[in-house]
């Protein structure tokens, strides 16, 4: 059975690579990654993109006059993040110096809370950093693509009319659409694996470009974190094929399947958040896929190091496994569903669509 | 030995209230070309369709092979085209075939060209099969059905869409397919095609079997024999053959007369028209085809079902 399977999984191959969808999609995807790492590099080396990205609120500054000169001193956000000290700072009298410095202080506290310190922009182009973070900023629109590809690829087989053709060979509907699935969380992982080696080329063309600032290559974060997160990732997607499978062979139909199943998606980005504030939805809430999924995709094994010295806290690990759970469940009901379906409906001639 | 391929027993289909196919029960000999005979709407589809495993049945049982066990197994041995055959139109011929080879894992790769050539279709193999007209697709639909050299074949309306030259060649196809030990289920809607291929015929009417059985033996089971007559005036000849004893009856039908008399009384049909000064200018004895039996049979289903209601 397995043999079986694994065969019909090549040949779901054979097919699907000769179409333009899976390419044009993986594309979309890398063109985001790659926006993301180079404005990164860009911001690291651009004090307003800097804040500009990082929601700051651009600087503060004094003047003094001493003898017939003014001395102006002003900071900006980025450069208090940073740690630098403003120029001019040591001109001015001890007096005026102590009040700037709690003036700056207080401005930090209040207008820079948001603004990312250099190192941390830093992680979005350098090794092995830029691919955890590339692989996380680019999950949300991986798994949508995720719901377009999967809709297609069980879909168009309805509307073609072919899944009667390949049925009627004796594939058996099972080992047919489990094949499909294998394959299409195959080439999930297999995108993110593209994805993270077109991220290392930039990574380097980031570190030999002029300017030569940006530091070591090989500098920032771990590759142990970047496996994590890939894993992580691969995983984080099961549900949203078997949520597209279903609804798919529900509706025996690409174009349906694929609405509903983004409109799903879109639903839940936009209106969970909205609806948090109210006390009656929280329980819901941390029921639904896009807030396990959220919670899932957040721990990496960085921050975990960083927020317990290397122990993973209580509450990291439990909501970590909670969320690892509530997937889990999420991807078996709902390829469970999609089996039984698929395997009780009559199926139909072309349908067009 | 059991030689039956196909056996269906009381197999029902209900789509809501309306019955798709009821209580069919028929077999199917291995080694012969069946056709299965319907108008539309008849259940043909339907039945092909539950056959192949793409339909559940609602109630009834059937098997392939003697086999009512494990179907994918089953299907391994047969070779199917239902309704328009359905290819992935971004693929070429060749390619669409080497992916349906390659997933029931039956048949060898170099059969695919040989197969290509037996239908016609080589010369255009590398061409999408979105490019294909209608008679190209049904010939890419055969040779798909053959990958495998499977023992039993469904084809469904296989010359529909094709040139009158195409559909002579896949009818000389299908008869030397239906040879040795391999049996072909052929469901079609020309009649003159099932009769010209088919040793055997079941007749389906509103999902509901009328008649089965051998065409020569059918059509002398309800055959009366027919004359066809030209006259110079066919309004006054009606009047006089329908008073002959022997005349049962007298339809005009396309510039003529059909009178179901004995074939060997002719001269006396011409002998009683001439005596009323009406001459006879076409005389030809009529045999009755398929489709007038079929015509026949389904017109009595039809009417009996009238009156039930």
């Amino acid at each position: 059975m397995i043999v079986q399977v694994l065969r019909l999984t090549i040949w779901e191959w054979f097919k699907l690579r000769r179409r333009w969808q899976p390419w044009i999609l993986l594309a979309v995807a890398i063109v985001l990654a790659q926006i993301g790492l180079w404005v990164s590099y860009t911001a690291y080396h651009n004090d307003t993109l800097q804040e500009l990205i990082s929601g700051g609120s651009g600087s503060m500054g004094t003047s003094y006059e001493q003898d017939g000169e003014t001395i102006s001193v002003s900071v900006t956000c980025a450069e208090l993040v940073n740690g630098q000290t403003p120029e001019g700072i040591d001109k001015l009298p001890e007096e005026q110096r102590r009040g700037f410095l709690e003036d700056m202080e207080r401005f930090r506290e209040e207008s820079c809370g948001n603004v990312e310190a250099r190192e941390t922009i830093r992680e979005g182009f350098a090794l092995p950093s830029a691919i955890p973070n590339s692989i996380s900023g680019t999950f949300d629109i991986a798994a949508f693509l995720a719901l377009i590809l999967t809709a297609s690829a069980l879909g168009t087989e309805y509307g073609w009319g072919t899944l009667r053709t390949a049925l009627t060979r004796g594939t058996g509907r099972w080992q047919l659409l489990s094949s499909k699935l294998v394959l299409l969380i195959v080439l999930g992982a297999a995108g993110f694996l593209v994805l993270g080696a077109t991220v290392v080329l930039s990574s380097i063309l980031a570190a030999v470009i002029p300017p030569a600032e940006s530091g070591g290559l090989l500098e920032s974060g771990s590759w142990g974190d970047a496996a994590v997160t890939f894993g992580k990732a691969v995983y984080g997607l099961a549900p949203y094929i078997a949520l597209a499978a279903l609804l798919t062979v529900l509706t025996q139909s690409s174009a349906a399947g694929m609405s509903i199943a983004m409109g799903y998606f879109v639903i839940e980005l936009i209106f969970v958040p909205l609806l948090r504030n109210f006390e009656w939805f929280e329980g819901i809430s941390e029921a639904l896929l896009g807030t396990n999924v959220d919670k899932w995709m957040q721990v990496s094994l960085v921050e975990v190091e960083i927020s317990s010295g290397g122990v993973p806290s209580e509450q990291m690990t439990s909501d970590t496994l909670q969320a690892f759970l509530i997937l889990l469940a999420y991807t078996v009901a709902l390829a469970a569903a999609a089996f039984v379906v698929f395997q009780r409906r009559d199926i139909s001639g072309a349908k067009g669509g | 030995m059991n030689d039956f391929v196909i056996r269906t027993e009381g197999l029902t289909k209900r789509y809501g209230k309306i019955v798709a196919v009821d209580g069919l029960s028929m077999e199917v000999l291995r080694g012969h070309v069946y056709g299965l005979l319907g108008p539309n709407g008849s259940g043909k589809t339907t039945t092909m369709g539950m056959l192949l495993g793409l339909v559940r049945p609602t109630s009834g049982a059937f098997s392939l092979f003697g086999s009512t066990g494990r179907h994918e197994d089953a299907l391994r041995r047969v070779g199917a085209i239902v309704e328009t055959p359905s290819f992935y139109p971004y693929l070429s011929g060749r390619k669409n075939l080497a992916y349906f080879q390659g997933i029931s894992g039956r048949g060898s790769p170099s059969e695919i060209d040989a197969l290509l050539d037996r239908v016609g279709l080589l010369s255009r193999a590398d061409s999408r099969f979105q490019t294909y007209s209608l008679g190209m697709k049904q010939r890419l639909g055969i040779a798909y059905a053959l990958l495998g050299d499977p023992e039993l074949l469904f084809l469904d309306e296989p010359t529909n869409g094709m040139d009158p030259e195409g559909m002579i060649e896949i009818r000389e196809l299908i008869r030397g397919l239906g040879t040795g030990d391999r049996t072909v289920l052929l469901s079609s809607h020309l009649l003159n095609e099932v009769e010209q291929v088919c040793d055997s015929v079941t007749i389906l009417s509103r999902g509901r079997l009328i008649a089965q059985g051998e065409v020569a033996e059918l059509i002398r089971s309800r055959g009366r024999e027919q004359i066809r007559a030209s006259t110079t005036d066919d309004a006054r000849a009606v009047e006089i053959l329908v008073a002959l004893d022997w005349v049962d009856d007298v339809t005009p039908r396309d510039g003529s007369l059909l009178v179901a008399a004995p074939h060997e009384r002719s001269w006396e049909l011409t002998a009683a028209l001439s005596r009323d000064d009406i001459y006879v200018s076409e005389l030809a004895p009529v045999q009755t085809s398929l489709e007038e039996y079929f015509l026949e049979v389904t017109g009595e289903e039809n009417g009996e079902e009238a009156e039930a209601e």
